[in-house]
């Protein structure tokens, strides 16, 4: 798992790794710096099994330098060529990113195989965000890859549990995006199997996959470890998570 | 967009990364003494190199080589780039604007005054081929000729300037191109009295183009006429 969020660096607290200091930075900085030396292993020992993750933790050179000297130092594919040496050592690498469209959060969806936004349902600027990643930014690194890639997962409701009523409203809003999508002059685009992915014209299948925010989630980060650890709800949503995304 | 693409950055790049193009054919004392410059005040190049963008991390010098010999000599690891698009015309463009190029100008529509500064820059030049050529006579006579029709610059050695075949031609190339027009065939449907510029554009003509005028003047007894023969039919 890479903190590739350094204003927020909660990857990094919350499985009590310190930020770095030219850490990962120096490493895209200069190829030839040690990528093994910044990857911290978090390991958890049980009765019968050690479970393990590879933290690559926030750097804070990345929160202090503006975007133009950023630009001035790195290329968009330098994670993605950094990385390119972890590849074979690991099943997935997930990359934490920023929750806009700057230069770290691009370089992190070139990197990218594929691309998966939480969002919030109670939050329509969260709605619209992933409809505009989906619709602009996400092809605008399609083009300049052109393998394809990365590809938007559809999108999933990480927070507090959702009413009935917010139910509605929040479907009603999605059908909106997805109307405006498809009548965009310049580049329409069906939105549907990102938002609904199991719609189809005969079953008005509405499922969005949820993770609601349970105390015990946030009380994670008192222990430093993955909530999934500890407590058997959050290892069930996850790994339903898990299965939907990623193992099928 | 601006976001995922570098073009108009300026960045920092290794040279290994970045290939010199053309090189520069800069005196050797001027790269050395110029790299001791920038090893002594501050080791960053403040007028970048200009490159573009050949693959990843891949670059190639398209203007500003000079800055680019003085950065290998002076063993910078990185060097400050600004980096331009691939198109040919930037390339060409770069070099213009960085002195590297000699800008043309064309010499079909050039004013008298563009002429006359062209032909001034060429003879104050050291080791001007064109030593001896005036100024005011050369601007004048080229300027009347009718050189929206030419082909080449050959004509200009028939203007009696002192601009001859050879080296005194051949620098003129340096500064001047050409657009020819083609001549409109109805303009020479019949013989004009002033002949030795009629000849002169007679001449620039084509056989086909010389036999269209003969077909157009209802002339008969042509088509088997070398160059030099139509063009005294047609006088």
């Amino acid at each position: 798992m890479i903190d590739f969020d350094p204003n927020q660096q909660d990857l990094t607290h919350s499985l009590g790794f310190e930020i770095e200091q030219q850490g990962f930075y120096a490493c895209l900085k200069n190829r030839e710096n040690n990528l093994e030396k910044v990857i911290k292993r978090h390991q958890v020992k049980t009765k019968n099994k050690t479970l393990e993750i590879d933290i690559i933790p926030a750097d804070q050179i990345f929160a202090d330098k503006s975007e133009s000297e950023l630009r001035q130092e790195l290329k968009i594919y330098t994670l993605s060529q950094t990385l390119e040496t972890l590849k074979s050592k690991y099943d997935y690498i997930l990359i934490d990113s920023p929750p806009n469209w700057r230069f770290l959060s691009a370089s992190a969806v070139y990197a990218a195989d594929v691309v998966l936004i939480p969002t919030k349902h109670n939050n329509i600027f969260s709605l619209r965000n992933a409809a505009i990643a989906i619709r602009k930014y996400i092809p605008e690194v399609q083009n300049i890859r052109k393998d394809g890639s990365p590809i938007a997962l559809p999108i999933f409701f990480n927070g507090e549990k959702m009413t009935e009523s917010q139910r509605t409203t929040v479907h009603q809003a999605i059908d909106r995006l997805i109307a405006d999508a498809k009548k965009d002059p310049n580049h329409p685009l069906d939105l549907l199997p990102y938002f609904y992915p199991r719609y189809t014209k005969s079953r008005k299948d509405r499922h969005i996959f949820e993770i609601p925010s349970y105390a015990y989630i946030a009380n994670a980060g008192f222990d430093q470890m993955p909530a999934v650890y500890k407590n058997k709800t959050a290892r069930e949503y996850y790994a339903n998570l898990a299965k939907e995304y990623f193992l099928q | 967009m601006s976001n995922l693409i570098d073009i108009g950055n300026l960045m920092h790049l290794d040279l290994d990364n970045i290939d010199p193009g053309k090189g520069t054919d800069a005196p050797s004392f001027l790269v050395k003494a110029a790299a001791k410059a920038l090893n002594q005040f501050g080791e960053r190049n403040w007028i970048p190199v200009i490159v573009k963008e050949i693959g990843e991390d891949q670059y190639q010098v398209i203007g500003n080589a000079f800055i680019y010999a003085v950065a290998e000599v002076a063993d910078l690891e990185k060097v400050w780039c600004i980096i331009a698009d691939d198109r040919e015309e930037t390339e060409k463009l770069t070099q213009i604007l960085s002195q590297e190029l000699i800008p043309k100008i064309n010499l079909s529509t050039a004013t008298r005054d563009e002429i006359k500064d062209a032909l001034q820059y060429l003879i104050e030049q050291p080791n001007t081929p064109l030593k001896g050529v005036n100024l005011l006579t050369a601007t004048t006579r080229i300027d009347e000729a009718p050189r929206q029709y030419w082909k080449t610059l050959s004509p200009i050695t028939k203007l009696k300037c002192g601009i001859t075949k050879g080296k005194k031609l051949q620098v003129l190339e340096e500064v001047f191109y050409l657009t020819p027009e083609i001549p409109e065939p109805s303009t020479l449907l019949q013989p004009e009295t002033d002949g030795n510029q009629e000849q002169l554009n007679l001449n620039s003509l084509t056989v086909k183009e010389l036999k269209a005028i003969a077909k157009k003047r209802q002339l008969t007894g042509y088509s088997k006429l070398k160059k030099q023969e139509l063009v005294e039919l047609l006088r």
